[in-house]
């Protein structure tokens, strides 16, 4: 008992280290389990599989570098299966650090599927205000964009023609990770333009959302590196996420075998 | 003077944006008030960095604890706005980009792009993955079942945790008896879309009635805190 | 970026990277110092980011053409900065007051529509006579559990007696599974961010490391 009390007062270092083993060692021999898609991940794959061929959809970048280990997966396979769709691709963010990673995203599957700027996708870059931003987008996107990331101008960009207010798109994506983001895309674009919207979030916030997916204002929701593992599942092409849940398994039970060992000693504790 | 003119521009500037959803002819005030809000938002950044330069320059001048770390704060600070407003050079356009006033230096392959790849990116990356650690630690010394609650908080938290993950879903089919169920879909209808959702959206109707109260009594100039003293 | 540049850079990033993980051991001259090249990058970036995509776009080249109404912001901007100087800091008060007065206008209409009343809607939902029992749980839950949670938020009746005791204690209970939910998703996130710090590491330094050392 005596040795239990003095393992339930560890000094947080060793704590520290067992959690960096616990990150560290799976990768050292990985071993993939089968994950099975929520609900949530299905309704934004069933929404983008039901796209028709060279219908318009808007994807809103609005991550950050700290975040881009959970929404960057969810992005490379939405926009994979967008492209081998034939889906065109307006990327835009209301985030700055977004449009850094805009381009990250983007780059991988327009190499892969050859899709062409312009013609199969265009960037808009950053737009600043937010939600006021997304509210003068709604009225429209002309007056709110000129040129696109790269300083092409979009007039005279084929895939432009097509885009003037959110009723160009059928579906509007965001890959969000806190401010501005998804609850932006949920008060303008959902509530007050009523077009459909799908999220991916990180974990943290994943349950502050379920309220939305519930009412319907968000027809699916990614959560965190789980989120885009079980879609690249359901898209039938194991990525990073599928790769890095090894790691997360061993981490959870570590943390879990903690909580349970520091509870386990304690009521032990008041029995004595 | 001091204070009732800027009373009286939170009451017109919040009526314009509340009437603008309602009188379409409203509609060019809102969005050049939004204008001029985003300009005034980038000036608080610049307000943001005036002020550290003042408070960090003052510890310098005094020789204050940590003083030399201050002075790698500010050429940080003054190195990042000297590439990011300034220097123009990028791998792509070379010293063209000093004659093309299209080219900015934020763009791909510039000294700033460099910036936010190599320095930004895994600081801000690595400053957050620090938690993982803290939340382990933290609750291996906090988290106790003391009371009924917290019970409830440190099974549903436990349930999450391994269920969510494919490993404990892998043991959970094992299960005799129980693992007939789809334990993805029990957490999801019962836990997440059932006692989360009811729970954060009392959370969220109580937060969002507050947060209409408050920015009324701004509006109406009853709330004046953020007037500040004088 | 060339293939030196990037070489370089994944060693800064390593380095950088590094010393912040130091600060786990305890904290050390290594971690102060890239805390505070973080702090100073960070508030750089946010302004050369806040020049280029909205001072420059908003004001100076709308300024450049002649659209004197921009003289306004411009105007405002400067009272905002002086801020900075005490014996006239009143003065970015009405700039202040401008943006309080946009956002706060601009919210109650959003939040109403998105946050009250499509909520409320959104709990309006049949407690019998749905397809499955299942359902009917669920939405028990929800019809409950709102209900309940909203109750302990109500503190101007004290929460004693069948009514506001005990449904408060309901309220209560629903709002612990609520936030044990939250904790285990706030757990998977936080070790997701440090999985990516390792993926750095695996992806990106490794290989440059072997590269560097002549492999």
């Amino acid at each position: 008992m005596e040795l239990l009390l003095k393992l339930s007062r560890l000094d947080r270092r060793w704590i520290f280290l067992f959690i960096a083993l616990a990150v560290t060692l799976p990768f050292l021999f990985p071993v993939e389990l089968p994950t099975r898609p929520s609900s949530a991940t299905a309704g934004v794959f069933n929404a983008i599989e039901k796209l028709p061929e060279n219908s318009v959809v808007l994807v809103s970048f609005d991550y950050g570098p700290s975040t881009a280990v959970e929404l960057e997966p969810m992005a490379h396979a939405t926009l994979r299966q967008l492209f081998a769709k034939n889906v065109k691709v307006v990327a835009v963010s209301i985030s700055p650090e977004g449009a850094f990673q805009s381009r990250k995203a983007l780059n991988g599957p327009v190499e892969e599927l050859k899709r062409k700027v312009g013609v199969d996708w265009v960037n808009l870059g950053y737009i600043a205000g937010a939600d006021k931003a997304l509210r003068a987008m709604g009225s429209s996107f002309p007056a709110a964009f000129a040129r696109d990331i790269d300083g092409r101008a979009l007039n005279q960009l084929p895939i432009w023609k097509r885009v003037k207010n959110y009723d160009s798109f059928e579906l509007i994506l965001d890959w969000s990770s806190g401010y501005p983001g998804a609850l932006e895309y949920i008060k303008v674009v959902s509530a007050g333009y009523k077009r459909p919207l799908g999220v991916g979030v990180t974990a943290v916030t994943v349950p502050e959302y379920f309220p939305y997916l519930n009412s319907g204002q968000v027809i699916g929701m990614l959560g965190g590196l789980r989120g885009a593992a079980e879609y690249e599942v359901l898209v039938k092409q194991p990525g990073t996420a599928a790769k890095a849940m090894v790691a997360q398994n061993v981490a959870h039970f570590t943390i879990a075998g903690f909580i349970l060992f520091a509870n386990i000693v304690y009521f032990l504790g008041k029995r004595r | 003077m001091k204070r009732q003119i800027p009373l009286l521009i939170t009451f017109v500037a919040g009526l314009v944006m509340m009437v603008q959803f309602f009188i379409p002819a409203a509609n060019q005030y809102g969005d050049m008030f939004l204008t001029w809000f985003n300009v005034l938002a980038a000036v608080a950044y610049v307000l943001g960095a005036g002020s550290l330069f003042v408070v960090n320059g003052k510890v310098i001048q005094r020789r204050g604890r940590d003083w030399q770390f201050k002075v790698v704060l500010l050429v940080a600070l003054a190195g990042t706005l000297l590439v990011g407003l300034f220097w123009r050079y990028s791998s792509e356009a070379g010293l063209m980009g000093y004659l093309n006033p299209s080219i900015l230096p934020t763009d791909e392959g510039t000294w700033f792009d460099f910036m936010f790849q190599y320095i930004y990116t895994p600081l801000s990356a690595t400053m957050f993955s620090l938690l993982a650690f803290f939340i382990a630690s933290a609750s291996f010394r906090a988290f106790r079942a003391r009371s009924i609650e917290s019970t409830l908080l440190l099974v549903t938290a436990f349930i999450v945790m391994i269920f969510r993950v494919p490993l404990g879903e892998l043991i959970w089919y094992h299960l005799p008896v129980l693992g007939q169920f789809n334990i993805g879909k029990l957490i999801e209808d019962f836990i997440m879309n059932g006692f989360n959702a009811a729970g954060q959206r009392a959370v969220l109707l109580g937060a969002s009635i507050g947060l209409i109260s408050v920015s009324l009594k701004i509006m109406l100039g009853i709330e004046r805190s953020y007037l500040g003293g004088d | 970026m060339t293939e030196a540049y990037h070489s370089l850079g994944i060693w800064i990033a390593a380095f950088l990277t590094l010393c912040i993980f130091s600060f786990l051991y305890k904290d050390n001259p290594f971690y102060k110092f890239a805390e505070h090249v973080f702090i100073g990058c960070s508030a750089g970036y946010w302004m050369v980011l806040g020049y280029w995509t909205m001072i420059k776009p908003n004001l100076v080249d709308r300024l450049l053409v002649g659209e004197w109404k921009y003289l306004v912001p411009a105007v405002l901007g400067v009272m905002l900065l002086l801020r900075l100087v005490p014996s006239v800091s009143w003065v970015s008060r009405w700039p202040i007051c401008f943006m309080v007065g946009i956002t706060a206008g601009f919210q109650i209409v959003y939040t109403m529509e998105a946050q009250v009343l499509d909520q409320v809607n959104a709990t309006i939902v049949p407690l019998w006579g749905n397809a499955t029992y299942g359902q009917t749980l669920a939405n028990w839950i929800l019809v409950v559990g709102v209900l309940t949670g909203l109750i302990y938020f109500y503190f101007s009746v004290e929460h004693k007696g069948p009514l506001f005791g005990w449904t408060s204690r309901v309220g209560i209970w629903v709002l612990m599974i609520a936030f044990g939910a939250a904790f285990g998703y706030t757990v998977m996130a936080r070790v997701s961010l440090l999985i990516g710090r390792v993926l750095f590491f695996r992806d990106d330094f490794w290989p440059v490391f072997l590269h560097t050392f002549g492999k």
